[in-house]
């Protein structure tokens, strides 16, 4: 599967906390990557440079084939983004918005638009200011694809909505994402929400990533060995965190485990847990 | 950067609506003020030097607060449009707004002067040029300002603070500073462009575009966001702390550097309160002067004990050997200070009416909301002057028959002591300031007389002494003098009645008949025309025509404003008038029996 985006030992600073710390990064085409990380752990940092707003300190974007050092207008043209608060003007109805927004992207598909305000129950002569929280992000979204993105960037979309509407809102995207072949990157904190909607999963930590590959390979890939007191001899295991270890599929099926010690599969929430919090944010 | 500019016209269009018919209508009022102005164009500098202000500080103000504090400038930086674009459009949108009013408002003021003023020489260029590179600057500041954000009422009130500094304390003068130099009055007139000034406004307008432009960017961006967030508590207690503290040092700066005050060089001064100095060093009115001070102090002394007032202004006398020895006149010099202006040195100088300014000068400055209010003049010259002529038998004398000439010549002009005591401004216009101040002397007796001491002293201190500008009754009550009258029991027609009563057996004197007095327009060429008067019968000795241009809503005439137009009987006024022009032209002579110069005639004409 070729990638749509790369990202190449990308590094940044807010003064003297390091958010990024050499992020690689690599989004499968036509795929929905859960970008999972922890609060602070960089994910709206690593969104923000795909934006073009915040320009790295060093590393390399690879964008749609093509290598930038920051993101131009003229690639943004080509991603969509969802904001975790969207701040449209409140005077502003759904169509007004759809008009105004439209203007700025060469592939704006307007009749896909009404299609999606009508499909997502978002009434279109509403003003902004008089829409729930929920129907909001349901209309950055509808913006979002009718401007038939190549790309998809969400940061946290569903924080502050209910379950039912979070629930709606993943379907939703994910119904959307396969009828146009979009790729999603989907940023959470929420591990049963990136295991409901993603193909493929990314683990960033205090700026780095720590894991990245399929939901089924992560699983296959990260287990708890229960009586294993030390792991001598045992090249082929990567003590993740406790008695949380990790090795390829391979290794695990062609190793055996000391006598006594029993490898157990982990739900991606404890896989999370074991990498989320082996560390903290460092400041230098 | 078409659907940006859309999406600003649709998120502005009613305020802009409401900024152009205010604009119009500033227009519109400037334009009526300045038509009696020495241009037309006098409106359009007013409109450009206020409006201009105000209007390029409200919408440069609107167009970042309703982007950067609502915090939708983040929604436009996840369109494909960068933040530069953004800021530009938004710059450029609101400068275009700025000159869809200013240039047709432009066009309008000099299709209307075209027929007032020479168009040509390049004076609509000068004007434009200055009025575009001021509201240039201006917006351009007022934009940066505005992009401070949840700061900007702190920078508001630090520049101005400074401005304050700079104007009064560092000898900068604020209307010197070149920005302001352009719209000063000159800026209608002068055809030569002020190239200095325009060049250091137009770089500092460009300077601050660019300060614009950076605040928008720096840190990325960011910075405008951490602008916009609100103060927290701490901080809005640590900038109401600040501008307090500000405050409190200015004021005691204002101490540190007080104004020069205004001293008269060898002035003789008063030991007694309140403070008289007087400006001559020879005998005024022939009386040496430290005798005169002395005696201008007690006066005002037992004037202030009797009438209640507050604590007095020190008086200086100033020579001003120009004048005549009846024009003395006072003004405010700063707070607390007064000055009467004289011909100290002039062997007429009249001590009694020289006393009477400095009580007048006095009893107005307690009572600056009451002023000159038409309807108790006449009690304040009167009551100076009964003050004055209480133990002085001559004096009242000499009124008397002043009062009665005074009552000879209203009935000839038509009008009647009542009348005369209700138009006080009316009555100094036929009768001259002498005449119309003996009558109202009178008219004071006569009060006096008949309601008795006690009342007269309440009434004179309800009518005199009335609250100050620092008073809220003074907000609250306006106290007319014809119900203040009437609170003592008495009316306006019946004082008028005992005035007349009090004047009918000095009627049988001889005092001076009135003269009449025509005016007639002479055409000239175009829509001028001349004006020649013609007074009846022979010259009277000393006799003096005087005329002066009369102003919308000018209430009396200043007979020192007058300009002198001749000493015969028969003249013209040495200026042209255009078409519409009103004109007072009055007629003077001295009366050696009345000891002061009485009118002859008085008119006002409109030139047809």
């Amino acid at each position: 599967m070729t990638a749509q985006l790369r990202l190449h030992d990308v590094t940044h600073r807010f003064g003297k906390v390091l958010a990024l710390d050499g992020l690689n990064l690599s989004v499968p085409a036509g795929a929905i990557y859960g970008f999972l990380g922890r609060n602070g752990a960089g994910k709206t940092t690593t969104l923000r440079v795909l934006m073009g707003l915040t320009p790295p300190d060093a590393g390399r974007i690879e964008l749609f084939g093509e290598e930038v050092r920051n993101v131009p207008v003229r690639l943004k043209q080509s991603i969509g983004f969802v904001p975790q608060e969207p701040h449209f003007y409140p005077w502003m109805t759904a169509l007004q918005l759809g008009r105004f927004v439209g203007d700025f992207y060469p592939d704006w598909d307007d009749a896909e638009y009404r299609r999606l305000l009508r499909r997502l129950d978002i009434p279109p002569d509403r003003k902004a200011s008089n829409l729930s929280g929920g129907t909001r992000t349901k209309l950055s979204l509808a913006l979002a694809f009718a401007a038939r993105p190549r790309l998809l960037l969400l940061d946290e979309p569903t924080t502050g909505l209910d379950p039912v509407a979070r629930r709606e809102f993943n379907d939703q995207l994910i119904e959307l994402q396969r009828e146009q072949g979009t790729t999603v990157m989907f940023s959470s904190h929420l591990v049963g929400e990136v295991e409901q909607v993603a193909h493929a999963v990314g683990i960033i930590q205090a700026g780095s990533a720590r894991f990245e590959g399929t939901v089924d390979s992560l699983r296959a890939q990260v287990r708890r060995v229960v009586g294993l007191d030390a792991a001598p001899g045992l090249s082929w295991l990567e003590r993740v965190r406790g008695d949380v270890f990790r090795a390829s599929e391979d290794a695990w099926r062609a190793n055996a485990l000391p006598p006594g010690a029993v490898a157990e599969r982990l739900g991606l929430e404890d896989i999370f847990l074991a990498f989320a919090r082996t560390d903290a944010v460092r400041a230098t | 950067m078409r659907a940006l500019l859309r999406k600003e016209w649709i998120e502005h269009r009613l305020f802009l609506l409401g900024l152009y018919l205010a604009g119009a209508v500033v227009l519109g009022m400037a334009w009526i003020a300045a038509r009696n102005d020495i241009t037309p164009l006098r409106a359009w500098n007013v409109l450009v030097a206020l409006y201009g202000t105000l209007a390029a500080a409200l919408l440069s103000n609107r167009l970042v607060m309703r982007e950067y504090g609502a915090g939708t400038q983040l929604f436009l930086e996840a369109l494909p449009i960068g933040r530069g674009r953004v800021l530009a459009t938004k710059w450029l949108g609101g400068w275009i707004a700025l000159l869809s009013f200013f240039v047709p408002a432009f066009a309008l003021v000099l299709w209307g002067a075209r027929e007032h003023v020479y168009l040509g020489g390049g004076l609509p260029g000068a004007i434009a040029l200055r009025s575009g590179v001021f509201l240039l600057f201006v917006y351009a500041g007022t934009f940066v300002v505005a992009l401070t954000l949840r700061l900007r009422f702190v920078v508001w009130g630090i520049l101005i603070f400074a401005a304050a500094l700079l104007d009064q304390q560092a000898q900068l003068p604020f209307r010197e500073w070149p920005p302001m130099v352009l719209v000063r009055g000159d800026m209608v007139l002068a055809v030569r462009p002020l190239w200095r000034e325009l060049a250091v406004t137009g770089a500092l307008a460009v300077g601050l575009a660019g300060v614009s432009l950076l605040l928008a960017l720096a840190a990325r961006g960011a910075l405008p966001v951490v602008l916009a967030r609100p103060l927290s508590a701490r901080a809005r207690t640590l900038v109401a702390f600040v501008i307090a503290a500000g405050a409190g040092l200015s004021t005691l700066m204002e101490h540190r550097a007080v104004p020069p005050p205004f001293r008269l060089q060898q002035a003789v001064s008063s030991r007694g309160e309140p403070a008289v100095h007087v400006g001559w060093q020879g005998a005024v009115a022939g009386m040496a002067p430290a005798q005169l001070a002395e005696r201008i102090a007690s006066d005002l002394a037992a004037l202030r004990t009797w009438l209640g007032l507050g604590p007095l202004a020190q008086l200086s006398l100033v020579p001003d050997a120009w004048r005549e020895p009846d024009e003395i006149t006072f003004a405010p010099v700063s707070p607390h200070h007064l000055a009467i202006r004289a011909a100290l040195g002039a062997p007429d100088l009249a001590l009694p009416q020289l006393q009477e300014v400095a009580r007048v000068a006095h009893i107005v400055d307690q009572s600056p909301v009451q002023g000159w209010r038409e309807d108790r003049s006449w009690v304040v010259w009167g009551f100076t002057g009964w003050w004055g002529a209480a133990r002085d038998g001559g004096r009242r004398a000499l009124l008397q028959r002043r009062a009665a000439t005074a009552a000879r010549l209203l009935a000839a002009h038509g009008m009647d002591t009542r009348m005369a005591l209700a138009r006080p401004d009316a009555m100094d216009e036929v009768l001259g300031d002498c005449l119309a101040m003996a009558l109202s002397w009178r008219a004071v007796q006569t009060l006096h007389e008949r309601i008795g001491p006690e009342r007269f002293r309440n009434l004179m201190r309800a009518v005199l002494a009335g609250p100050g500008a620092d008073d809220a009754r003074a907000l609250a009550e306006a106290r007319s003098t014809p119900r203040l009258l009437e609170q003592a029991g008495t009316s306006l027609p019946d004082l008028a009645r005992d005035v007349d009563r009090a004047l009918a057996p000095a009627q049988d004197g001889a005092p001076p008949a009135p003269a009449v007095l025509r005016v007639a327009a002479v055409p000239q060429a175009g829509a001028m025309a001349a004006l020649s008067y013609r007074v009846a019968g022979p010259a009277p000795a000393g006799l003096a025509v005087r005329y002066k241009l009369l102003r919308p809503m000018e209430p009396g005439v200043d007979p020192l404003t007058t300009l002198w137009a001749g000493g015969t009987a028969s003249g013209v006024l040495p200026a042209t008038f255009a078409r519409g022009t009103r004109v007072f032209v009055m007629a003077d002579a001295p009366a050696p029996a009345l000891g002061c110069r009485y009118r002859l005639g008085a008119v006002r004409v409109e030139v047809p």
